[in-house]
């Protein structure tokens, strides 16, 4: 097998220890950082993206195979970095005020990492001011936000507000998710995307920023 | 004629025959209402003012007073267990955050401006490395006295007023504990990666909730009815782990930990099992296990349809839960609109009996008592003697 499909097979199997390997080695044998990032490790998690959405795998299962993704990007993305290969796009991430769930929100981020993009997650519990600063700061195209609750989701909507009295609501795609959030309520609050899952979040936002 | 009990009224439900009214299931687990809801409530239905206390902080629910349990004809007590003699509610000033260690060792927090619950925040066991490390990690004694000095009482007021007891967990389930001793990444990890570690924590996490189970039982003595277990295994839209996963490390531990407190229990015990979410792929694997009483029945998730789950599992599961969706409709509809879903949902899971009426889950805080109280007429609209 040849050494970008061993590190697509080993990444989907959460194998962190043999991405790394598999990663130098696909260096040294020459072959560029851009192809083993797009051809090795972003092929193998669009395939787990993919599964994961038809249930066929599980949250543990994408866990490993991010892991393992992170793993083989310590050694890459020197060497991204040096041979400037830019990311697909940035993306600022947040669970918002007056909630502290993050395991949606973590996976969405390790999806998206997964898919090459470049993410600043603020954590959890973060203040409409946060999310605007890190914006002007980061000039993140796309603003990612999660709430778990029925009761933190309005907040979503504060933030989207706030965007439009700062006048960067066009400035910035909105894409939001969390167990009861919907299209329907993506829709009344302005938001441009709802993902009801990592893996869609991925592909909503590929499409927001194409 | 002679009205039944409450008590009698949920054991029909819960040998599938069709009570003389739809059973109230409000102060089990799960079943419980937000504190600002509950005060608002209490104000709304004008019963005595000055109570209304928090009795699970981190749910954050309102301790449901006898005064408002037979305002709205509740047919369930619930019966809640207390902390080890050497552990005490120790709420921290942690700047934003209000911050407290329960007698596992997991932290948990809230922010002081728009927090609504306590959510963990750090998980004693995260770093852990080995088995060695899980098997270090000291828990309280399951079965100190002190945890059960007021269960006896619980049980005399229920069996006094003829209420249904539904003695309630002290914490999650064997998943749940895993996950939350660990942290939710890395034991999710480790059933990949680290089976062995996996195992060792569920089988300490089992330990733990079968000694728990053998004192509790032994104190409640001949009044138990139901006991319930709460471990969600499932997400709005999927399972949270493959159903050979489930298999692998789950269900045995279920199975084991249910017929355990069947055995021990010194009259007929069911067993309530908790898990929001798609969990009807393992609807089977639960009653296999031993599971008698299913809640929340959570609508809006994915698969969780009222009249499938009837048709398909009504004879073996009784729905405790189900009555009215709590994501969307129990918060936003008007009342005339919680009404209508109320009595939709009710004609689907209550036919033939197998049914004890509760919303899908805690009534949360954004909930307005109308809404709340219109949900209640439904129900007393449908009862046979209206």
């Amino acid at each position: 097998m040849d050494i970008l499909n061993r590190i697509t097979e080993d990444l989907q199997a959460g194998k962190a220890e043999d991405v790394r390997t598999g990663v130098e080695k696909a260096l040294t044998e020459g072959i560029s950082s851009n192809e083993i990032l797009h051809q090795g490790m972003m092929k193998a998690m669009n395939i787990v993206g993919e599964k994961f959405k038809k249930d066929e795998i599980f949250v543990p299962e994408v866990l490993v195979a991010a892991r393992a993704m992170k793993s083989g990007m310590e050694v890459l993305e020197p060497v991204l970095t040096a041979d400037k290969v830019d990311s697909e796009g940035k993306i600022l991430l947040g669970t918002v005020k007056g909630d502290l769930h993050d395991i949606g929100k973590n996976l969405v981020g390790m999806m998206l990492e997964g898919g090459g993009f470049e993410v600043e997650d603020l954590g959890v519990d973060v203040e409409a001011e946060e999310f605007i600063n890190k914006l002007r700061e980061t000039e993140a195209e796309v603003l990612a936000m999660s709430a778990l609750l029925t009761t933190t989701m309005p907040e979503m909507k504060n933030v989207i507000d706030v965007l439009k009295e700062e006048g960067l609501r066009d400035k910035v795609k909105v894409i939001i998710g969390g167990a009861p959030v919907t299209d329907d309520y993506a829709e009344q609050i302005g938001a441009d995307y709802y993902a009801q899952d990592a893996a869609s979040a991925v592909d909503k936002v590929k499409e927001a920023i194409k | 004629m002679k009205e039944i009990t409450s008590r009698e009224r949920i054991r029909m439900a819960l040998e599938h025959k069709e009570p003389d009214k739809i059973p109230l299931g409000f102060d089990a687990h799960c079943c419980g209402i937000h504190i600002q809801t509950y005060r608002k409530l209490r104000a709304e239905l004008k019963l005595e003012k000055g109570k209304a206390h928090v009795s699970d902080q981190i749910q954050q629910l309102g301790f449901l007073d006898r005064d408002f349990k037979n305002e709205i004809k509740n047919d369930v007590d619930g019966i809640f267990s207390g902390a080890p003699a050497e552990w005490e509610f120790d709420k921290k000033d942690r700047g934003k955050y209000w911050e407290f260690e329960d007698e596992f060792g997991i932290r948990w927090r809230m922010p002081k401006e728009g927090g609504f619950y306590f959510d963990m925040w750090e998980h004693p066991l995260k770093d852990a490395e080995s088995v060695a490390d899980i098997e270090n990690h000291e828990l309280f004694d399951p079965q100190d006295q002190e945890r059960f000095h007021k269960v006896k009482d619980q049980f005399a007021v229920a069996r006094e007023l003829g209420m249904a007891p539904v003695f309630n967990p002290n914490t999650g389930g064997v998943f749940e504990m895993a996950l939350w001793i660990r942290s939710f990444e890395e034991f999710y990890q480790d059933m990949i990666l680290n089976p062995k570690m996996a195992e060792a924590l569920l089988d300490k996490a089992l330990e733990y909730k079968m000694k728990f189970w053998e004192k509790a039982l032994e104190v409640a003595g001949e009044d138990i009815l139901v006991v319930a277990e709460a471990d969600d295994i499932a997400s709005q839209n999927s399972l949270l782990i493959s159903p050979k996963m489930y298999r692998k490390f789950i269900k045995p531990r279920h199975k084991k930990l249910f017929s355990f407190i069947k055995n021990k229990a010194k009259s007929k015990a069911y067993i309530w099992y908790h898990s929001c979410g798609a969990v009807k792929e393992l609807i089977p694997d639960l009653i296999e296990e031993g599971v008698d009483i299913i809640n929340p029945v959570q609508l809006s998730a994915k698969g969780m349809n009222a009249e499938e789950l009837k048709k398909e599992f009504g004879k073996d599961l009784v729905f405790w839960g189900g009555g009215i969706d709590t994501q969307k409709a129990l918060p936003n509809y008007s009342p005339e609109e919680v009404k209508v879903e109320t009595k939709r949902n009710i004609d689907k899971l209550a036919p033939g009996g197998g049914f004890v009426f509760a919303p899908v889950h805690n009534v949360q805080a954004d909930v307005p008592p109308e809404n709340f109280l219109a949900m209640l007429e439904a129900v007393e609209e449908l009862q046979p003697d209206n």
